[in-house]
């Protein structure tokens, strides 16, 4: 019951929500990682352009965790202090590959109509 | 749709409970210390790197509540929630300790009140009956006509028979008679509630004894072996708990009877039960119209009490037409035994509940009002928390919490005060209510309590909450945090008439039975009870087994106690106006067929009853000493009884005779006076047609009897006196004494019970409600103490500001009468049925409640009203 406070907080819109969870399924399959580690990730692969709202990543990352997509484990960073990894599932791999084909369509798209004079 | 996987997993969070919450704690915080550590690499000092980090996370309480929702309900977290809350709720209530004590006193009032009526209804209407089977217990009544009026009657003892033989739809009939008599053979004379059972009843009734056995079939027949089962109150108080009682002989009933069995506390139907004999040896040459005997049964699988009813009809029927003459019932009526014994008492424990709850919802309306103003001065506090990042949801849950935590502590208060007040309940009023040894704080009890309490907490809690849903909370922290957190004042004002109109259906009510209740006190019984002692004797059978020896009884106990100092007059009757129910019979009247039977109620009595009770002789003379054994029969009847058989003629000279009432089945006696009236045995019934006999002509059914004296001085204080000049005549006779004004007393017993309870709420309703109004209207005086500074300043005289103020309390009050009004007037046609000569729309009851409630409503209004005329614009003005 504890209603999200998702109207007070700027509501993504499905696109934008289905972008993070593309960028964070795309950051994890690379390799295993914690929270703080997705961010840092997916900011330096897009040479700084994309910076996930750090509010907005740990819902998503819960989020994609609940739907089965992420899976999660507590272990040891590299500090040396108690961290929660995410990894990539079976049904999150074929996610990501079903968001990827989305998301060049879209691509494609809008492309498309800006190329129409 | 959830999947398997996600309801899976939220179940393991379920049992994870609190650890989840920590872990998503440790999650933020990891990422947070991490950042801060990046920072410090890039070469921001600690301190700003930190702040930095967390700024740019965004507030770590609406994080982990996106968390939380992206992870589906959990209740761990919920629980972390609630305690949260909870202590938080617990912290803001000991900052506001008058409004604290105050809230909680009330619930623990109002719950209190309610939860004990509750238990009173639990008890009385809804527990079981302790029976085995109780839902399947009926009680079988007779049907006959009387001079065209139909009755119901218990059974007698040839029907019962034959019913019992041919009913399917019942398949255990008992029947049983009896009441307190007097026992010889024990160490002295004893009063003991005895009662002839047939020989089914132990098996209906679920009775296995603790010692010895019940009857055997030899002895429930006519002729059968004298044996008796006593209770085990009885066996312990009477005789010592002996474990050999076979030489006891129980000199009871026309009979000696030796004891074979003893049975558990509380067995049987009345539970009053010390002695059972058997019923059939006393029943031998009982004729089909003494309807004597109680009758209960058990109804058949797959019976219910219509299909019961329609089959015992039908053999009564047929039984009517194998003998016509001999049997009057001409039909059956079946109950079930607990509508039967409860009936009477559902509409006014019904009244009673719905009294309280109106009283608790004053209270919850009380409270909700004093909530919305201490919303106002939470304004800032709450503004400051949304601005930290608590969501609205959030918030209004805290309050919800709040109000239910005094709900909580307040319930809990009022259970304990529950259980005091059934105990006085019970204390005030042994006898009125049916079942009253059944009422008593139980799990059901507790569980509505519980129930009530939750209610009473959200529905406090609730406008508050919604208001918080929907108010601009962070424009509370402009304006110096006065502002526009609570609603507008029309919500309080509405509150205010809602609770009005309450308290004035509440008064309406209780003003109602108020007045049926002093009528009927006042009513004319038709006697005058003031000064007068009743002494109910009975004698023992074995030592006056004839009529003679009754008659001759009476004639001296009524000289004995005639002698008495004090005494003025002394008569004798078998049954005392007010005291129970008589009985009666059928009889011809001479000159009219003999098919033509009128029935009316038969008393006996001795000379100069009607001048000892004060009863009016309306015409020709009463009974006299000069109606004895040799001299021709007579009877006297009442007013009723002239009325309803000799209507338009004299009755005086008519001669009646009498069918099977007494022995004197051929004797015609006449008619020699009339008098007034006398309630019988409910002072809310007319008067019923009866007629009285000399004890000296037909003594045979006077074994027991009331001597009435009237005295000149406190009748309680010639008892001694009684007592022992009635001793010296038989000390074997047992006697209670009792004032004529306790009888008529206890004949009101169960109105007298509603009457002060109902008047109890009522009371308590008007005083909650004049709390309301007080409150709402001191606050908002206090609130407006700038406008009406502003007022005086440009020149308002203190009049138009006290009548300003006056009228933002009185318009919501008149208000809300009318619409109590209204409702009163709705509802109380349903209280018809228990009003006494009272209408439900008396217009005296309802002009003087809102009179009552008007000048309430004024004096509730005076103190805060002066206040605002005593401002001082000056002061006002400079006020911030």
């Amino acid at each position: 019951m504890p209603v999200s406070s998702r109207a007070a907080s700027p509501s993504p819109s499905d696109l934008l929500q289905g972008t993070v969870d593309l960028l964070i399924l795309k950051a994890v399959s690379l390799q295993p990682m914690h929270g703080w580690g997705i961010s840092q990730r997916i900011q330096q692969i897009s040479r700084g352009v994309l910076e996930v709202n750090q509010g907005a990543l740990y819902p998503a990352l819960h989020r994609l965790e609940d739907r089965g997509w992420l899976g999660a484990e507590w272990g040891t960073s590299e500090n040396n202090r108690r961290a929660k990894f995410y990894q990539l599932t079976t049904a999150g791999r074929k996610q990501l590959s079903v968001e990827t084909r989305t998301w060049q369509r879209y691509a494609q798209a809008v492309q498309l109509l800006l190329q129409a004079v | 749709m959830l999947t398997p996987r996600q309801i899976f997993r939220r179940l393991r969070d379920l049992l994870r409970g609190t650890r989840l919450a920590s872990d998503v704690d440790d999650e933020l915080r990891f990422h947070i210390e991490m950042q801060t550590a990046e920072l410090v690499r890039r070469g921001m000092s600690p301190g700003r790197a930190r702040a930095k980090a967390e700024s740019d996370f965004g507030t770590v309480v609406r994080v982990t509540d996106g968390v939380h929702s992206a992870r589906g309900v959990s209740v761990g977290l919920l629980m972390d929630d609630l305690w949260r809350d909870t202590r938080f709720a617990t912290r803001s209530l000991l900052r506001a300790p008058a409004y604290t004590v105050v809230a909680i006193a009330t619930l623990a009032l109002g719950i209190g009140a309610t939860t004990a009526m509750f238990g009173v209804v639990n008890g009385v209407l809804l527990a079981d009956l302790p029976y085995p089977n109780a839902n399947r217990l009926v009680l079988l009544q007779e049907r006959a006509v009387s001079d065209g009026r139909p009755y119901t009657s218990s059974v007698s003892a040839p029907n019962f028979r034959d019913w019992k033989e041919q009913a399917r739809s019942v398949d255990i009939v008992a029947a049983y008679r009896g009441g307190p008599t007097t026992v010889l053979g024990l160490s002295e004379p004893t009063r003991a509630t005895l009662y002839a059972v047939s020989h089914d009843y132990f098996t209906l009734f679920g009775g296995v004894p603790l010692r010895g056995r019940t009857f055997a079939a030899t002895e429930s027949v006519p002729g059968g072996d004298p044996v008796a089962v006593v209770s085990e109150r009885f066996w312990r108080e009477q005789l010592g708990a002996r474990a050999d009682v076979s030489d006891v002989r129980l000199q009871t009933w026309g009979g000696s009877y030796r004891i074979v069995g003893v049975m558990p506390a509380g067995f049987g139907f009345p539970d009053d039960g010390e002695i059972w004999v058997p019923l059939e040896p006393q029943n031998v040459g009982m004729g089909r119209s003494s309807h004597n005997d109680e009758t209960i049964a058990r109804l058949a699988p797959g019976a219910t009490p219509a299909t019961a009813e329609r089959e015992l009809q039908g053999i009564a029927e047929r039984l009517k037409e194998v003998y016509p003459t001999d049997n009057n019932a001409i039909g059956a009526k079946v109950t079930p035994l607990r509508d039967a014994i409860v009936g009477s008492a559902r509409p006014y424990l019904r009244l009673l509940l719905l009294a309280v709850a109106a009283v608790l919802l004053v209270a919850c309306v009380n409270l909700t009002s004093a909530n919305l103003a201490r919303g106002a001065g939470r304004a800032r506090e709450l503004s400051i928390r949304t601005v930290l990042g608590a969501g609205r949801a959030r918030l209004a849950r805290q309050l919800l919490t709040e109000n239910l935590l005094v709900a909580v502590v307040g319930g809990t208060m009022g259970v304990a005060l529950a259980v005091w007040l059934v105990r006085i309940i019970l204390a005030l009023n042994p006898t009125s209510l049916p079942r009253a040894n059944a009422i008593r704080i139980d799990g059901s009890v507790l569980l509505f309590a519980l129930f009530v309490t939750v209610a009473t907490g959200l529905l406090i809690g609730l406008l508050p909450a919604i208001q918080v849903g929907r108010a601009d909370l962070r424009g509370g922290m402009a304006a110096g945090g006065r502002g526009t957190v609570v609603g507008r004042s029309g919500v309080r004002r509405a509150l205010v008439g809602a609770e009005v109109a309450c308290a004035v259906m509440l008064l309406v009510a209780a003003g109602l039975v108020v007045r049926s209740f002093r009528t009927l006190l006042n009513a004319r019984a038709g006697f005058e009870p003031a000064g007068v002692l009743a002494v109910t004797v009975t004698l023992p059978d074995s030592r006056y087994a004839t009529g003679n020896s009754r008659s001759a009884y009476f004639t001296q106990a009524v000289d004995a106690v005639r002698s008495i100092p004090g005494v003025q007059q002394a008569a004798m009757i078998n049954i005392a106006p007010l005291s129970r129910a008589g009985f009666g019979g059928g009889m011809n009247v001479e000159g009219r067929p003999t098919s033509d039977i009128i029935y009316a109620d038969y008393r006996i009595i001795s000379p100069e009853y009607f001048e000892t009770m004060h009863i009016s002789l309306i015409a020709g003379r009463s009974i006299t000493a000069v109606d004895d054994s040799t001299s021709p029969h007579v009877t006297v009847i009442n007013q009723a009884m002239a009325k309803r058989f000799f209507p338009g003629e004299n009755p005086l000279g008519k001669r009646l005779r009498e069918l099977g009432m007494d022995r004197h089945r051929d004797v015609w006696m006449t008619v020699v006076g009339v008098v007034g009236d006398v309630r019988s045995a409910d002072l809310a019934k007319a008067a019923i047609p009866q007629h009285f006999v000399p004890v000296r002509q037909r003594p045979e059914r006077a074994n027991f009897g009331v001597l009435v004296l009237r005295t000149g001085v406190d009748p309680a204080s010639i008892g001694p006196a009684v007592r022992s000049r009635l001793r010296l005549i038989d000390a074997n006779v047992l006697m209670t004494l009792e004032t004529m004004d306790e009888i008529r007393s206890h004949s009101v017993g169960d109105r007298r019970f509603t009457t002060v309870l109902l008047g109890g709420f009522a009371v308590l309703g008007l005083v909650l409600a004049a709390i309301g109004i007080y409150g709402v209207l001191a606050y908002s005086v206090a609130r407006r103490t700038r406008e009406i500074g502003v007022r005086m300043a440009l020149g308002a005289a203190r009049g138009r500001v006290v009548r300003m103020v006056l009228n933002d309390s009185l318009t919501p009050v008149a208000f809300g009468a009318a619409v109590g009004v209204a409702g009163a007037l709705a509802a109380t046609r349903l209280m018809r049925a228990m009003l006494y000569e009272v209408s439900a729309s008396d217009p005296l009851t309802f002009v003087l409640v809102v009179a009552v409630l008007f000048a309430v409503a004024v004096l509730a209004s005076v103190v805060p009203a002066m206040r605002a005329a005593r401002v001082d614009p000056i002061v006002a003005l400079r006020e911030e």
